[in-house]
């Protein structure tokens, strides 16, 4: 079931997550399945403690010493991660994956010219020479849209601004033509027309390169502009997950309906917003039954006794609600009284 | 109409030192706030929208008078501010309040909620009573249960801070409240929250709001007028339909092209500007914008545009607006 490849380049299966708590573990990811095709921008959304990013880390198998994979497999490329030792772990880091972060700035060593932590991958990975590797460490600054990146490869990250630090950030994922590119929050951290560029840039490498994507984001607008499937967090579980075209025109989960209504628009003004009443709770203490029950205002009987699982609608389209069936006019009505 | 604006900015310019000699020469410096000029009406919202370093924050704390223009003239009320003395500060801080961007490190740990809302009200000598029954009141203007008052802030969650926060800035009735990001912090199901709020605060209290955000979708929710800025210049300054809706500077049209909308069919449409933003140190000549500009002339080259009227409370500083 991948929009552009026909096998799975990444398959997380049954993944649950926990962390060393003051009172013992803590569960932060429940149950967490899906799948990136090659060459595919799939999209995790959602808010704080939704889980997005421990999944990210949970796949580059950088969860710390305080975090644990308590079930399940995360397979890249016909090879279970989970099973690795941290040794290859490192391996497969910054070499069949590669990562980006919010602020590249604290991703980048600030006492190296910025064109010797591009060729560093090369060396690192690969039988590069020093004189190779800066060569074509140049070129992928190029290829990254840095303009003069033959001086530029001198400076150090103190002196680029935070679009150019995520740039040399995507030539270094591109150095080792890694399949997988994990991408959390790339474009949080930058001004807004700064967000349009580097988008591009990332869809330009996934057309160009066949790069798959996983980029993880609290912002639905870049979902809509970027992805081809998106799963929909909330409270350590996946709670929506469909092609981003069927989710933005028919989002089905209540959660996401609300959420996506909850934005304020530029282009349109609107006199109250829609809103999610009270917060996302924290993994020490989650609602029983649906874990968005005590905010949903369409929320019966049934949604507080059992944990409802995730259903197929249509094709591809899935929706942990047990409220699928019903009518919407329901939610659009508790929408009503929410205003 | 005979109302008389609350807040009125002509020319303000605020300069920064960058290096300075041993003798407190100004060897370089940056221009922060270029020769804003604007007006805001009592009870009305003006957003104030741009990019990072294009003088929006700066230029909240001018208006809360707590940095100094380096040239031109602040009016609050009728009254210049711009130079006055800190004993005749004192009554202006009631009038103007703030609220901030981060409600973790706004909000004093080990201070109760109760006592952080009414910290501006013992300052100002009220009684034991009065801050009371003030207090109790703005808790329930911000729809924090009288309950948590006794709790301190790490009790709370994002959202429940900055209610405290709104509700401390509440606290003195003031005529204008500055909200400097006052959502960007939060969730969006918290930030819908919080929106509400403050629109619901200004209907009920007419105050004057000055909401500066880098977020166009919260500025056009919240704002009557918009002022968009970039390098320290308003470029552009409208009611919020006319702006969103026509907007006449390039920057404007890019900067709302560029924001990514959650709707599928629009993929692909944004407008990429190329480019940096310049460094406010090291600004361009003539037009801050010319050189990420795709209508860029010789004249924009050469003089920067005046900001001028193009239609009925529509003003632009561009040489080909439209």
């Amino acid at each position: 079931m991948t929009a552009r490849g026909q096998t799975n380049l990444l398959t997380v299966e049954g993944v649950s997550v926990s962390f060393d708590g003051l009172h013992g573990p803590v569960q932060v990811l429940d149950d967490i399945n899906f799948t990136i095709g090659s060459g595919e921008i799939v999209g995790i959304v959602g808010e704080s403690g939704s889980g997005k990013s421990v999944t990210s880390l949970a796949v580059m198998g950088l969860l710390g010493a305080q975090g644990k994979i308590d079930s399940g497999r995360i397979v890249l490329d016909g090879a279970d991660l989970t099973a690795l030792t941290h040794k290859e772990m490192r391996g497969v880091r910054g070499r069949d994956v590669a990562m980006i972060f919010q602020e590249p700035s604290t991703s980048l060593n600030p006492v190296l010219p910025v064109g010797f932590q591009i060729a560093e991958v090369l060396t690192e990975h690969f039988d590069t020479s020093a004189a190779e590797a800066r060569k074509k460490a140049i070129a992928l600054m190029d290829r990254v849209g840095i303009p003069a990146a033959g001086s530029r490869a001198d400076d150090y990250p103190h002196q680029l601004s935070g679009g150019m630090k995520q740039r040399i950030m995507i030539a270094m994922a591109l150095a080792c033509r890694s399949k997988l590119l994990i991408a959390d929050e790339p474009t949080t951290a930058l001004d807004v027309t700064i967000q349009a560029q580097i988008l591009s840039l990332i869809s330009d490498l996934r057309n160009d390169y066949g790069m798959a994507v996983l980029l993880i984001t609290h912002d639905m607008g870049v979902i809509a502009e970027m992805a081809d499937r998106v799963i929909v967090m909330y409270a350590g579980q996946v709670v929506e997950q469909s092609p981003a075209d069927s989710l933005f025109q028919h989002p089905l989960h209540p959660y996401t309906r609300l959420l996506l209504r909850s934005i304020p628009s530029a282009r349109s003004k609107q006199a109250v917003l829609p809103m999610i009443e009270g917060t996302t709770p924290p993994p020490t203490d989650l609602p029983g039954g649906c874990r968005f029950h005590p905010r949903c205002p369409i929320a019966a009987d049934l949604c507080r006794d059992g944990t409802p699982s995730l259903q197929t609608v249509g094709s591809n389209h899935a929706a942990r609600c047990k409220r699928l069936d019903e009518d919407y006019s329901l939610l659009d009505a508790g929408l009503g009284v929410a205003l | 109409m005979t109302v008389a604006p609350i807040l009125k900015l002509q020319g303000v310019t605020k300069d920064f030192t960058v290096t300075s000699s041993a003798f407190g020469k100004v060897l370089s410096s940056l221009r922060a706030v270029n020769d804003v000029t604007l007006e805001v009406m009592p009870g009305e919202t003006l957003g104030i929208v741009g990019e990072s370093g294009c003088g929006k924050t700066t230029l909240g704390r001018l208006i809360l008078r707590l940095t100094q223009a380096t040239e031109g003239r602040i009016e609050f009320q009728g009254r210049d501010i711009t130079r006055l003395p800190p004993g005749q500060m004192r009554d202006l801080r009631r009038e103007i309040q703030i609220v901030f961007q981060d409600p973790y490190s706004s909000l004093n740990p080990r201070m109760k909620v109760r006592d952080i809302i009414a910290e501006p009200l013992e300052n100002f000598g009220a009684g034991r009573r009065e801050i009371q029954a003030r207090v109790d009141e703005v808790m329930d203007i911000v729809k924090l249960p009288i309950a948590y008052a006794d709790r301190y802030p790490h009790a709370f969650s994002g959202g429940q801070r900055q209610r405290i926060g709104i509700a401390r800035a509440l606290a003195l009735k003031p005529k204008l409240i500055v909200c400097d990001e006052a959502v960007s912090a939060l969730d969006v199901s918290v930030q819908a929250q919080i929106l509400n709020l403050l629109s619901d605060i200004q209907r009920q209290t007419n105050v004057t709001l000055v909401f500066i955000s880098h977020n166009l979708g919260v500025i056009r929710f919240l704002s009557h007028r918009v002022a968009v800025m970039y390098l320290g210049r308003i470029v552009e300054l409208a009611p919020e339909a006319a702006l969103f809706d026509a907007p006449q500077h390039p920057y404007t049209r890019a900067l709302i092209s560029a924001i990514p909308e959650p709707d599928v069919s629009r993929r692909g449409q944004r407008q990429v500007l190329e480019g940096d933003i310049p460094s406010p140190i090291d600004p361009p000549p003539g037009c801050p914008f010319h050189l990420r500009c795709p209508k860029a002339q010789e004249q924009c080259r050469n003089a920067a545009p005046k900001l001028q009227g193009i239609a009925p409370r529509h003003s632009v500083a561009c040489h080909f607006p439209g």
